[in-house]
């Protein structure tokens, strides 16, 4: 009996045992089962608005930009360089009172509490992410701000510590040496993009990457891992320019423009074995820090995007390929008649006396009738030759933009007076540069080196690469090189640049003043001129050549000697002792200033009209040597006999005139070709073909 | 014959001695696993969290970087921007200096014999100039400039040749 109540006890402790095993494992399938239905559930229907919910919460993708590349001067001084400055943003979606959030950045800030408030209550309607109301804060400013803003017990990762503010990193451009080679520098917009100069060149190159973070934050927001993606680095750039040299380059050029009360002015200091630019100079000129300063007459690099007859420079080319041919010696004789030349039915003179003098006193004197003649014995074709070898015609492949070609006729559609026009520089239209790359091509015994402007390329204060060695190429030869500098430097010994002589050195150089075309009348004005002088120093072994252009001088003298060679002189006192270059004699000025004869040139030898008569189109060029041929063949009354010259008052070099004295200089040149034109209507035209 | 031992026929103290001994075996089995599930989850979640401590680090180091460059260029900068020739002209504005046109003779004469100078007259006193090369210099406001008279230009061009004689 008692065995037996013994065993049912047995069983029911064991049924008992056994039937809470079940229940508790009923009750973790249940658990379990809910727990897998659930996630199923979350894991199937719900997967998608999870996993962008999760990645919302813990990832954070940031783009951000690369500061633009910097430019450096030749010694590493920086031009223009991007710097990192803030700007506050709100999240108008975790702002909750947009009134007092509006307050207290007005008041942290200086900002006007009413635009501040309406920002952000417009952000608030719109529910936008980013609604910017401080830009360009600096890092000291920023972290005032955040002083002022920090809210006591907020928990956020970033500063400031107040809901829904933000800070975002932004880049600015800044040129420090304001309008120093504002031309060659440029400027670039906002959103980091060239728009001038070397900044547009060379955008590939200095453009910011943006580069993209993947950050992982925590519930607090703090940043824990972090992947970015690897972007190419922006490069910098070093130029040839050297800042100084820039500078003394600059000031003495724009004092000239400001006291001849020209329109513009250009300058170019050019190394010309390397072909490097050690300074180009414009004025007028602009801030490019203050981008609303810069307006169209300010913007244009005329050094190399303006066209321009350069007068009798061009002097240069003509006894350049007469001396190429071995057609004469410097010292040999030549007939100048008796100062006139009349070359397809159209007259040239000369400002002086007729009769025989020396290549060297024709150079000097810068004699129309003798280039003239010398371009005839030369020929159409060596001469068209030799401008073409010179780098006329095209574009010097410079790295600055919207360079010109300049204007330079095929021969077969020259007229007839073209070669005499063009032996003295008209019918032709050249840049400042092309001109001084010409120049520097004698300077550089015959061998012309490609002009350029970047020196290296630069990553992390490494050279990564450089501009390929410049393009060399023997024009003319040696012995005409060093007997073109002896003309050249007759010219500041006993012609028309003594104010081009520099104590201490020899200088050789040509000026040159050119009657401008005038868009209005399409005839070239005599009362506007292009005044320019040229030259290299020392004479003997030249180092440096030096590019004056002053574009219509009005006050005071106009001839290149006048105007633009003071200029040369006080550039080069200045940048000869920097360049090392010794004085290689010391008697410079005296030998200038002993020669009491003063010569001054003839703009233009032709005093029946323009000798700029070309069809040619001008795409480019801002001053257009372009007169319709037709004009003159079509009025038979406007041409005049060969044999009439009329002499005019020469404006000489003097302090500031009264304006209405000046006016009467400027009328009188004007009225020079009607007043010829009106002289013997009924006159027979002879012209040559 | 061998005598076998049946459980069942043993004594009910050696059975329950001998199944406390398994279970006792079973507890501390389960109890070492779980001390080993626990410590590597500990070291799991140190690991977690120093590596979540270290990536905060070397954010905050990425970003301390980063500013630190920006900061380095805005101090090349503001050095441009002081070297520059137009703030060096505000900075001397500012400091009381104002830009005028002086007039500074300096004469320097060489000569290798008494009667052949190499250099009888510069630009500066070429009686043709236009006049004493005017020279930008900075003077403190109140302080006239210079004027150099003849005289004293000629008794200076002869101090220098005494001087320079004297070199040679």
């Amino acid at each position: 009996m008692s065995n037996a109540r013994r065993k049912s006890k047995k069983v029911n402790t064991r049924q008992q045992a056994f039937n809470r095993f079940m229940l508790i494992v009923a009750v973790l399938v249940l658990w379990i089962g809910g727990i897998g239905a659930r996630l199923v559930y979350l894991q199937v229907n719900q997967h998608d608005w999870l996993k962008d919910r999760a990645e919302n919460q813990r990832l954070e993708i940031k783009r951000s930009k690369m500061p633009r590349g910097t430019i450096y001067d030749r010694d590493g001084r920086v031009l223009a360089m991007s710097v990192t400055v803030k700007t506050l943003y709100a999240d108008a979606t975790q702002v909750e009172d947009v009134a007092a959030a509006a307050k207290s950045v007005a008041k942290a800030t200086g900002g006007n509490h009413k635009e501040l408030l309406k920002l952000l209550s417009d952000g608030k309607e719109s529910e936008r992410k980013f609604v910017p109301l401080v830009r360009g804060v600096s890092d000291e400013k920023a972290q005032e701000v955040n002083k002022a803003l920090d809210t006591a017990g907020l928990k956020k990762a970033d500063m400031p510590k107040f809901a829904g503010l933000h800070w975002r990193d932004e880049q600015t451009r800044s040129y420090p040496h304001e309008s120093l080679a504002a031309h060659v520098i440029g400027f670039s917009n906002k959103d980091g993009v060239g728009q001038a100069g070397i900044e547009q060149s060379q955008n590939d190159l200095l453009y910011g990457a943006v580069i993209k973070r993947v950050q992982e934050r925590d519930r607090l927001g703090r940043v824990y891992d972090e992947q970015v993606s690897e972007k190419e680095p922006p490069k910098d750039v070093m130029l040839t320019l050297s800042s100084s040299i820039q500078y003394k380059t600059e000031a003495p050029l724009a004092k000239a423009v400001e006291a001849a009360g020209a329109k513009a002015g250009m300058a170019i200091v050019m190394d010309h074995k390397t072909g490097e630019i050690l300074a180009m100079a414009n004025y007028p000129t602009f801030d490019p820090n203050k981008l609303g300063s810069i307006t169209a007459d300010n913007l244009m690099n005329r050094s190399v995007q303006s066209v321009y007859s350069p007068g009798s420079v061009f002097k240069l080319i003509t006894y350049g390929a007469a001396l190429e041919k071995k057609l004469f010696t410097p010292e040999q004789m030549i007939d100048k008649g008796n100062g006139t030349i009349s070359v397809g039915g159209r007259v040239f003179k000369d400002h002086g006396s007729g009769g025989q003098v020396t290549y060297l006193k024709a150079m000097a004197q810068s004699s129309n009738v003798g280039a003239i003649k010398t371009a005839l014995s030369v020929g159409k074709n060596d001469f068209h030759s030799t401008v073409v070898k010179l780098g006329f015609g095209k574009a010097t492949g410079i790295e600055l933009p919207a360079e010109t070609r300049g204007i330079v006729r095929d021969p077969a559609r020259w007229n007839g007076d073209s070669l005499a026009s063009m032996a003295i520089g008209y019918e032709i239209g050249v840049s400042a540069l092309q001109m001084a790359t010409a120049f520097a091509t004698i300077a550089n015994d015959g061998v012309r080196v490609k002009p350029h402007i970047i020196k290296e390329i630069r990553q992390f204060d490494e050279k990564v690469g450089s501009t390929p060695e410049p393009e060399k190429q023997q024009v003319v030869s040696p012995e005409t090189a060093r007997n073109m500098r002896k003309l050249l430097r007759e010219v500041v010994v006993s012609g028309t640049a003594k104010r081009a002589a520099v104590d201490g050195y020899s200088i050789a150089g040509k000026t040159g003043t050119a009657w401008k075309f005038d868009e209005k009348t399409k005839r070239v004005s005599s009362a506007k001129y292009m005044s320019s002088f040229i030259g290299m120093a020392p004479a003997e072994n030249p180092q440096v050549t030096i590019a004056v252009i002053i574009d219509e001088p009005r006050i005071g003298g106009r001839d290149g000697g006048q105007v633009a060679a003071p200029v040369f002189k006080e550039i080069a006192e200045q940048i000869l002792p920097e360049l090392n270059i010794k004085p290689d004699i010391f008697s410079e000025t005296m030998v200038a200033e002993n020669d009491s004869e003063e010569y001054s040139e003839e703009p233009l030898g032709d005093v029946f009209g323009s000798p700029l008569s070309t069809d040619e189109t001008v795409e480019e060029a801002p001053v257009a040597p372009s007169v319709p041929k037709a004009e003159t063949k079509t009025k038979p009354e406007a041409a005049t006999p060969k044999k009439v010259i009329i002499s005019e008052p020469k404006p000489k070099a003097e302090p500031k005139k009264a304006p209405a004295k000046e006016e009467k200089i400027k009328q009188t040149v004007i009225n020079r070709p009607r007043v010829v034109a009106k002289e013997k209507p009924g006159t027979e035209v002879k012209r040559k073909t | 014959m061998k005598k076998r031992s049946n459980p069942r026929l043993a004594s009910p103290s050696a059975n329950n001695a001998e199944r406390n001994s398994t279970t006792f075996l079973y507890v501390l089995l389960t109890i070492a696993c779980a001390a080993f599930l626990a410590t590597g989850f500990f070291f799991a979640a140190r690991q977690h969290f120093a590596a979540m401590d270290l990536g905060m680090k070397n954010s905050t180091l990425r970003k301390q970087v980063e500013e630190m460059e920006a900061q380095k260029r805005q101090l090349v900068l503001a050095r441009e921007i002081v070297r520059s020739p137009a703030e060096m002209k505000r900075i001397a504005a500012n400091k009381g200096f104002r830009q005028r046109e002086a007039t500074i003779a300096p004469v320097a004469v060489l000569a290798n014999a008494p009667n052949k100078p190499l250099v009888e007259r510069t630009a500066m006193t070429a009686p043709s100039s236009a006049g004493p090369k005017p020279v930008k210099a900075f003077l403190p406001i109140g302080t006239k400039p210079v004027s150099v008279s003849a005289e004293s230009r000629t008794s200076r061009k002869n101090e220098n040749l005494v001087a320079l004689n004297k070199l040679r």
